[in-house]
């Protein structure tokens, strides 16, 4: 459980909030490359950290996130036109560079000066691993560009989605801390998924329902080894990192793709998951993309036109009590995304953490909550740069593992949870 | 068209009317310091909460080859002291020899009881003083913690209600 006000703390990140200027340290993902396609393409609505914002590829291929909304009368840009290096507002012609600056108002003189009175808020946008990451922080705390490993292997090694959830961010972030959940929640999918099926650990995942859990403190977050009985005294450990502030990793399966999210805050009671895909030495197979697209493993189908799950709190996730009753889901939702959405997004949109009854297994999250607390309230008081800004601490990989009973995951598997270019994942 | 269940009852609205009658006691820990650094640890973590929690005092000196024998001439004591907690904490520094801690938690785990044993570990920890001490925890623990500093050992606690 937490104590109201640290619940408050911790959930709210727009701007001014102790979590916001923590999440306001780092690049976040906010579009997938699709979504800006070509140079002068439409502008995109945005909402991140509850800032409004909208999104331009301008005519000369320049990339800017700015204020939504136009600074003359309020009307919002995404009405705007995308014309000649620059976003003009459709009401009264006033024209923005992707820089926020303001290039033109028709209407005044050009000697008055007007123009370059005006400015709107802006952030960098950059390109990378199929995505179009941001950053909200002080320019001057800039951190250097992201390097985790899928989104810089070749583009035919890596698939990446998004999809909308509606509740606060760190609901669904726990759901990736926490893998006890796996055996319950997810047990239909290990043999039927395709990303998943297979694998000779599985068994080990489905023999032993009482993992016991080690977690341990790094650099840039936590590892949260899972262990379960393997054969001889041994143990089968799924090694999961958590980086700093949102980040998550999958343990691999065989020789699947290895996956993972980031849950990036839309506002208080949204946030976007984004989950990718990617093998470090092999592009992926076709019928495995398909599979992507198709929204198995970790992702999910559309609601078509949209980045809303098909499954949604509306249609109440296409709740099927037949599969449920005959096994083929635990929970009756179809899919390993929507099963983890359909639960979180159940709690409500801001879950009161006073009411909780956590036990031991729950510990990567009760430490994940005190290292995020930890960091933002550094950042406040002492303008410490929180982990997981540093470059270093993103190369990092899941790993699934067999080891002898005496050995720490930590140790015995510390090459495995290093980014090594050309070197498989270690996968069971 | 009308709203599904699920829309309706994941609004905030809806949320505001989650039964706010208690749906759980609190829990009682007996805290247990492997070593003597961690001694200072479960003093003050009693301190903060010492209707919830309590020090059971293992007090053995590994130096005196006869400490085995004297723990398990105690461990009927020490198990009635720790019988009445929900839950055991067992605190070490990494390094510590946590021998002691794996016989009491194989005893605390024949009994029901469950253990989280938490080594207080610095990032420059050398590897293998980190494995001497987890090895003989791993097979009784329910949870192994890993943790930077002493403060989460409060943290911990009340996050788990003792």
């Amino acid at each position: 459980m937490l104590r109201r006000e640290q619940n408050e703390l911790i959930t709210r990140t727009g701007p001014g909030t102790q979590m916001g200027d923590l999440f306001r340290c780092y690049w976040l993902p906010i579009l997938l490359s699709e979504e800006l396609p070509f140079d002068g393409c439409p502008p995109v609505r945005v909402k991140v950290l509850s800032e409004r914002l909208i999104a331009v590829r301008d005519s000369e291929g320049r990339l800017g996130l700015i204020d939504e909304f136009c600074a003359h009368r309020g009307v919002s840009l995404w009405f705007g036109r995308n014309e000649d290096g620059g976003l003009r507002c459709p009401y009264h012609g006033w024209k923005f560079g992707v820089d926020g600056a303001c290039q033109e108002i028709p209407s005044e003189p050009e000697e008055s000066g007007m123009c370059q009175k005006i400015r709107l808020k802006s952030y960098p946008l950059i390109e990378r691993g199929g995505a179009f990451w941001t950053y909200l922080g002080k320019p001057e705390f800039q951190p250097e560009l992201p390097e985790w490993e899928f989104a810089t292997v070749p583009a035919e090694q890596s698939f990446i989605s998004k999809r909308f959830q509606d509740c606060n961010w760190l609901q669904a972030l726990e759901g990736g801390i926490d893998s006890s959940h796996v055996s319950w929640l997810h047990r239909g999918n290990l043999a039927s998924d395709p990303l998943f099926k297979g694998a000779g650990g599985n068994k080990y995942n489905l023999g032993d329902m009482k993992p016991v859990f080690e977690v341990v403190e790094n650099e840039g977050g936590l590892l949260i080894g899972a262990r379960r009985n393997a054969e001889e005294g041994k143990y089968y450990w799924r090694i999961t990192p958590w980086i700093m502030p949102c980040f998550t990793m999958v343990p691999p399966r065989g020789d699947h793709p290895v996956h993972g999210h980031f849950w990036v805050p839309v506002d208080d009671e949204n946030c976007t998951a984004w989950s990718f895909d990617y093998h470090p030495v092999r592009a992926l197979r076709q019928e495995e993309r398909q599979a992507m697209i198709d929204g198995f493993g970790i992702h999910v189908q559309y609601t078509p036109g949209t980045y809303r799950p098909l499954a949604n709190k509306d249609n109440d996730y296409l709740m099927d009590r037949e599969a449920q009753r005959r096994g083929d889901t635990y929970s009756g939702v179809a899919g390993i995304a929507m099963q983890d959405a359909s639960l979180q997004e159940s709690m409500g949109p801001i879950v009161d953490r006073t009411m909780e009854n956590l036990v031991s297994t729950d510990n990567g999250i009760i430490m994940a909550r005190q290292r995020l607390l930890r960091a933002a309230k550094a950042l406040a008081e002492k303008g410490i740069r929180p982990p997981g800004v540093n470059v270093a601490h993103q190369k990092i990989r899941s790993a699934a593992v067999v080891l002898p009973p005496d050995q720490a995951f930590k140790d015995a598997a510390a090459e495995a949870l290093k980014v090594r270019p050309g070197v498989r994942q270690t996968s069971v | 068209m009308a709203l599904s269940q699920s829309t309706r009852a994941t609004s905030a609205y809806e949320a505001s009317f989650r039964s706010r009658y208690a749906q759980s006691t609190g829990r009682w820990a007996s805290l247990m310091a492997l070593d003597p650094a961690s001694e200072i640890v479960v003093a003050r973590a009693v301190a903060g909460l010492p209707e919830r929690r309590r020090a059971v005092a293992l007090s053995y000196d590994a130096a005196d080859e006869t400490w085995i024998a004297q723990l398990r001439a105690r461990a009927q004591a020490l198990l009635d002291d720790a019988a009445c907690a929900d839950l055991v904490v067992m605190i070490a520094t990494a390094g510590a020899d946590a021998q002691a801690g794996a016989l009491f938690g194989e005893a605390c785990r024949v009994r029901g009881v469950p253990v989280t044993a938490l080594v207080i570990a610095a990032l420059d920890t050398p590897d293998a003083d980190l494995s001497r001490t987890l090895a003989p925890l791993r097979p009784i623990a329910s949870m192994l913690v890993v943790a930077q500093g002493a403060d989460y050992v409060d943290d911990m606690l009340h996050a788990l209600r003792a």
